[in-house]
């Protein structure tokens, strides 16, 4: 696998995740799978959701390492729209309710 | 072996072998007939290239008569415009917004042989036996792979990734 690529380091907005979960319960997970490269998938989340490169690196590494990410939440529209780019850029994502 | 360079104006110069130009117009009218029809997810590559989004059979149901068509539509697109592309070969241009669209199709090519060949972890990251009957689909995968991956390294160089596409 190539490893991802170094650039410009923008530091990350602190993550809402928690403060929004209770209005916002529909999730967007990325699933580990052997084929994709590492710069890959980096790519596609800072490009589709417009992440830090820091940002998608640590969500594309816990993808990596873990088998799965939340990479993205929100209402359900926006949760089959996210993950339907997810889809049209070769990710396997899928959507479901947040505990 | 492919050259690529990235060119000031941001666009991505590629340098085809006839071999590689080759295997891609092959690859991409293969593509053309995996997704160009109906979709079959009986086929893995095929359900690996239209993944299923929801566990609840009735929401998937309802989310694929959403997307399934604009899916479809997205990458016949992309397979059209390579083939065009490669009317250039061996020295493509490829403006930014068009490397955006080879990224995906590059995935795409990969995913379905890598489905078809059952690839996993391991098999992915061995190094391929000469002998072995994927010899050379694998060869493939792993060459579509460093295209990728090299066009990747040229554009992220670029500094930060923002969507050509939409919104």
């Amino acid at each position: 696998m190539s490893e991802p690529g170094t650039g410009p380091v923008i530091v990350d907005r602190p993550d809402s995740d928690e403060a929004v979960r209770a209005d916002r319960p529909w999730i967007v997970v990325v699933w580990n799978d052997p084929v994709n490269l590492m710069s890959y998938v980096t790519y596609v989340l800072q490009k589709l959701f417009g992440y830090s490169l820091q940002k998608a690196t640590r969500l594309m590494l816990q993808v990596h390492h873990e088998g799965r990410s939340v990479v993205s939440s929100g209402p359900r529209e926006k949760a089959e729209h996210d993950c339907s780019r997810l889809h049209a850029h070769g990710l396997w994502a899928t959507i479901s309710k947040s505990d | 072996m492919a050259d690529l360079e990235l060119l000031d104006d941001g666009s991505l110069a590629l340098a085809l072998e006839e071999h590689e130009s080759t295997i891609l117009e092959q690859l991409l009218d293969e593509m053309t007939t995996l997704v160009g029809g109906d979709i079959d997810r009986s086929d893995p590559a095929v359900d690996r290239l239209f993944p299923t989004a929801y566990q609840d059979p009735d929401d998937e149901i309802a989310f694929r008569e959403l997307v399934d068509d604009s899916l479809k539509r997205t990458k016949l697109d992309a397979i059209e415009a390579a083939k065009q592309d490669l009317r250039a070969a061996p020295d493509i241009t490829l403006p930014r917004e068009e490397v955006d669209r080879w990224l995906a199709l590059l995935t795409d090519l990969r995913l379905a042989i890598a489905a078809r060949l059952d690839i996993d972890e391991e098999k992915m990251t061995t190094e391929v036996d000469p002998k072995d009957s994927e010899a050379v689909p694998l060869s493939v995968l792993h060459w579509l792979g460093w295209v990728q991956g090299t066009m990747l390294e040229k554009i992220m160089s670029q500094g930060e990734v923002t969507d050509a596409s939409d919104g």
